[in-house]
């Protein structure tokens, strides 16, 4: 079992990562507090040993994604809601990043997860192949659609 | 529009009471699977060791008693003075051993059964019984030596004697009981050719015979001979090994 010491780092570390991928896969606050603290839990009681930040950071998003899958199969706790209860603090996000976050959210679940590593975690594909587990030519497929679905939806700029 | 992404996803953050509130839940699952307090598990490593010991104490022998006839038995006790181990060092031995339920007895207790065994009651009345005590001392090896004479006490031809436990592994190692292993030594310093096989098969009234026939006391039979002659007396200290001075006396 892990320290306190190690808990209290890693929740100042990957808190806001666990949050945005709860995010893009949970319809409520609720849910997201029972997979966030889920995911920290499993930390605590992991024995894994990690041979870097980067690896231990693949883990975390790895473990959240699971999490997050593994409670959306519940089917009662998939009604939706909006964005404003989804996020806890509506009033920090501004108007175009609420559009942005929507469009994202509004996309078919298996796209987000590609979408979030890719333009703002930074991975490519090839890494988010090993993360997820699935075919790199399937990320990139995702991601291609992803970015034309999102071009649609938020306007005419070309994603990088 | 990556641009835009980025900004918006930047923008969700965990909050600080979603941190503390999991903070708090993992503490919460820390105090149910904290292990148990120190005090306990020391208790529980102590008692352990304790029963370890106790076993060990229980089964671990530290002193022995032989019996013998024509069957010489081996008792080997612990540091309660409970058997722990029976063994014959003879045919008659091993066959009196294997029907006897000595195990864990006070030695008193044993001493009493075996002498009743319908085996050793025809000896009593004919033959010199020897009974050998050692412990790890002394003071040790009188109190055993005590209470056998005490258990024996009336019980005709039973002679109690003394050894040592440097006596009773050398003994073990010729084959014999100490009983007879003494008076093999004192046998061998009259006569250095006679072997420890020379008297395996012999009862302890033809060795003493031996004995005394060799150091010039009138013996009434030689080995092989089960005549009825030649006991030798004494009292019932306890012998060291170098100077074979056990003495031996009748237990009634």
């Amino acid at each position: 079992m892990r320290s306190e010491q190690e808990m209290n780092q890693v929740i100042e570390r990957y808190a806001d990562t666990v949050r945005r991928l709860c995010l893009v896969h949970l319809k409520n606050p609720s849910d997201t507090e029972d997979v966030f603290q889920t995911v920290f839990l499993r930390y605590l009681l992991s024995s894994t040993a990690f041979e870097s930040e980067a690896h231990e950071k693949a883990w975390f998003i790895r473990v959240t994604i699971n999490a997050c899958r593994d409670w959306m199969r519940h089917l009662l706790r998939s009604s939706t809601v909006p964005l404003e209860e989804l996020l806890d603090q509506p009033q920090e996000i501004s108007p175009e990043h609420r559009e942005v976050l929507e469009a994202v959210l509004a996309l078919p679940g298996k796209y987000r997860d590609v979408v979030y590593l890719h333009y703002y975690e930074g991975y490519s594909a090839v890494e988010i192949s090993g993360i997820l587990g699935r075919k790199v030519n399937t990320i990139y497929t995702l991601l291609t659609r992803a970015r034309k679905l999102l071009r649609d939806q938020l306007g005419g700029e070309e994603l990088g | 529009m990556d641009k835009r992404l980025r900004e918006a996803f930047d923008e969700v953050r965990a909050d600080e009471a979603l941190k503390e509130r999991t903070r708090a839940f993992l503490a919460g699952k820390t105090a149910k699977r904290h292990p148990r307090p120190v005090w306990r598990l020391a208790a529980a490593c102590l008692t352990l060791l304790a029963l370890a010991g106790g076993a060990l104490l229980w089964t671990t022998p530290v002193a022995a008693v032989s019996v013998d006839v024509n069957p010489s038995l081996e008792l080997a006790l612990n540091c309660f003075d409970r058997v722990v181990e029976v063994e014959g060092r003879n045919a008659d031995g091993e066959a009196l051993a294997s029907a006897l339920q000595v195990k864990y007895l006070r030695y008193t207790d044993a001493l009493e059964q075996i002498l009743t065994t319908t085996q050793m009651e025809r000896y009593l009345d004919q033959a010199q019984v020897s009974i050998t005590v050692a412990g790890a001392d002394e003071s040790k090896s009188q109190a055993l030596l005590a209470g056998a004479q005490a258990c024996t006490k009336g019980l005709g031809n039973v002679s109690c004697h003394c050894g040592s436990m440097e006596e009773a592994t050398a003994a073990r190692k010729a084959g014999l009981s100490l009983g007879k292993y003494q008076a093999f030594l004192e046998l061998q310093a009259l006569d250095p050719s006679i072997t420890a096989q020379d008297i395996q098969n012999l009862t302890m009234r033809q060795i003493r015979d031996w004995i005394n026939r060799l150091s010039g006391q009138q013996a009434g039979s030689v080995p092989g001979n089960t005549g009825d002659a030649g006991q030798s007396a004494g009292g019932n200290s306890c012998g060291s090994i170098s100077d074979h001075g056990h003495q031996h006396g009748h237990g009634g």
